[in-house]
């Protein structure tokens, strides 16, 4: 495992083979110590197989993952207790009251101060006293929130945390993230919502068909993108030449309205088109959503 | 202590309508006894060998019937019979719940999350039905030797508490088959 000590996640080569191109596939990853790293792919991408692998809930077909320096799988209790979890489901507890699930966790993991439980609770606006049951899909989100949070981990391994949550409290939760990293506490964020990541992540990870496809800082992945750029001519647009510039990729032609995807430098473009007559031309940074949808574009490769 | 509560509050519901039921049938039957047997020797003999010959029917189910003309025999045929059937039934339900039922409402692993091991959970989930499937019978058995005192019939306070024993036993085997079965 080339892990460190303190590493706060490590993975190498972690894989969960379910057959037929289903799982996480040769995963090397490293999170570092504070940081809020978001892993980012479609359903299905194996997200959520890698948090269960994290958190020591299945066994690998191979490889290995360690947290804090623990392995996931050997020392899977030891892993959970430094842990604050929210899974990709939300468990269904009946008529529990909302009270009642915070007192046996806190009960489980000790050390849980009633204050921070009244604060999560008030800041996300959930009222514990009501029947699990009658919770909406938000609140009952909330609640698994209040869960992860209220013994103030040293870890936040969060699968898809947003689901159901409306926007404003969307906003509480980016502010719960964003204080944890404060206090020194590491995220581990799996998400497809583009703009969570945007929000609050240090790092990104994307994840395609099993295969994680690249990680970088969010200034990075937009850096190695390509630009949308989009050009009206006020005569016939220069197909041949358009066509020869290097990068320029996807045109879409109509009538004088030239769009692509250009990667790389702009130069190439700028002088094919010096010598048309040009009514107006945009080029602009690509959205996460772009970035994210070009990694998605090919096929995975896996051998 | 806590995951101990948390299994038991998991079985509490099971174990409530079996102890209610077994609690109600089992001090019906020796009232019904007495009112139906006759107060002779002579009539519960007669009375004895007439339900012999139904409860013969009856074996695939209810166990064989012996001395049904005596408090004794009658409530070991007919009260804990019954309830032999009904525990059996509410432990494979227990255990399909916490074998599968609890997993598939995403609760294991909720509880496993929170830094408890597998082997823990399990021994405590067991160790909870073994408490409340305890406490179910002995409510039934006591429930019968009560019964039997109301009418005056009496039976031995050792007999019965074996009979709880046997229960608490069957009931035990049957959550251990049926979580063979579930996991």
């Amino acid at each position: 495992m080339n892990a460190g000590k303190r590493t706060p996640v490590g993975t190498h080569a972690l894989t969960k083979d379910y057959g037929a191109h289903r799982g996480i596939f040769d995963l090397d990853l490293a999170v570092n110590d504070g940081e809020v790293f978001g892993f980012l792919g479609p359903n299905g991408a194996g997200k959520t197989t890698t948090i269960k692998l994290l958190m020591g809930m299945i066994h690998p077909t191979r490889g290995g993952a360690t947290v804090f320096g623990l392995d996931s799988d050997r020392d899977a209790v030891a892993v959970k207790r430094q842990v604050g979890y929210v899974p990709g489901e939300t468990p269904q507890f009946g008529g529990w009251r909302g009270s009642m699930i915070v007192a046996y966790v806190a009960g489980l993991r000790g050390g849980v101060s009633d204050a921070v439980v009244a604060s999560l609770a008030k800041r996300l606006d959930l009222d514990l006293g009501r029947r699990y049951r009658e919770y909406s899909h938000g609140n009952k989100q909330k609640l698994l929130l209040v869960l992860a949070f209220m013994h103030r981990p040293t870890l936040l391994i969060l699968d898809e945390p947003t689901g159901g949550l409306d926007p404003l409290h969307q906003q509480v939760f980016y502010e719960l993230i964003r204080e944890a990293r404060a206090g020194g506490t590491t995220v581990f964020l799996s998400s497809h919502v583009l703009s969570e990541v945007e929000h609050v992540c240090d790092r990104v990870g994307i994840v395609r068909e099993g295969t994680l496809v690249t990680v970088g800082t969010l200034a990075e992945l937009v850096g190695v993108r390509a630009r949308r750029v989009e050009v009206e001519f006020a005569g016939t647009p220069p197909l041949a030449r358009l066509a020869a510039v290097p990068g320029l990729e996807q045109l879409d032609v109509r009538g004088q309205r030239v769009r692509g995807l250009l990667r790389g430098d702009i130069a190439p473009l700028l002088s094919a088109i010096a010598s048309e007559r040009i009514l107006d031309l945009e080029s602009r940074e690509p959205s996460l959503e772009e970035i994210f949808l070009s990694y998605y574009a090919g096929p995975a490769k896996r051998e | 202590m806590t995951l101990l509560r948390i299994a038991l509050r998991l079985g509490r519901m099971g174990a409530i309508a079996t102890a209610a039921l077994g609690t109600v049938g089992a001090i019906a039957q020796p009232l019904a006894f007495a009112t139906l047997a006759g107060n002779t020797p002579a009539e519960r003999a007669v009375f004895g060998q007439q339900m012999e010959l139904l409860a013969l029917q009856l074996t695939y189910l209810l166990p064989l019937p012996h001395g049904l003309g005596t408090m004794a025999g009658w409530i070991e045929w007919r009260a804990l019979g019954f309830l032999e059937v009904v525990v059996g039934f509410w432990a494979v339900m227990a255990a399909s719940g916490a074998g599968r039922g609890d997993e598939e409402r995403g609760l294991v692993e909720h509880w496993l999350a929170q830094g408890v091991s597998r082997g823990r959970y399990i021994g405590l989930r067991i160790v909870a039905f073994a408490a409340l499937a305890m406490a179910a019978s002995t409510l039934a058995v006591g429930a019968a030797g009560v019964g039997a005192a109301i009418v005056n019939d009496g039976v031995p306070a050792g007999a019965l508490a074996l009979q709880g024993v046997a229960l608490v036993g069957l009931v035990l085997c049957c959550y251990a088959v049926a979580t063979n079965d579930y996991s």
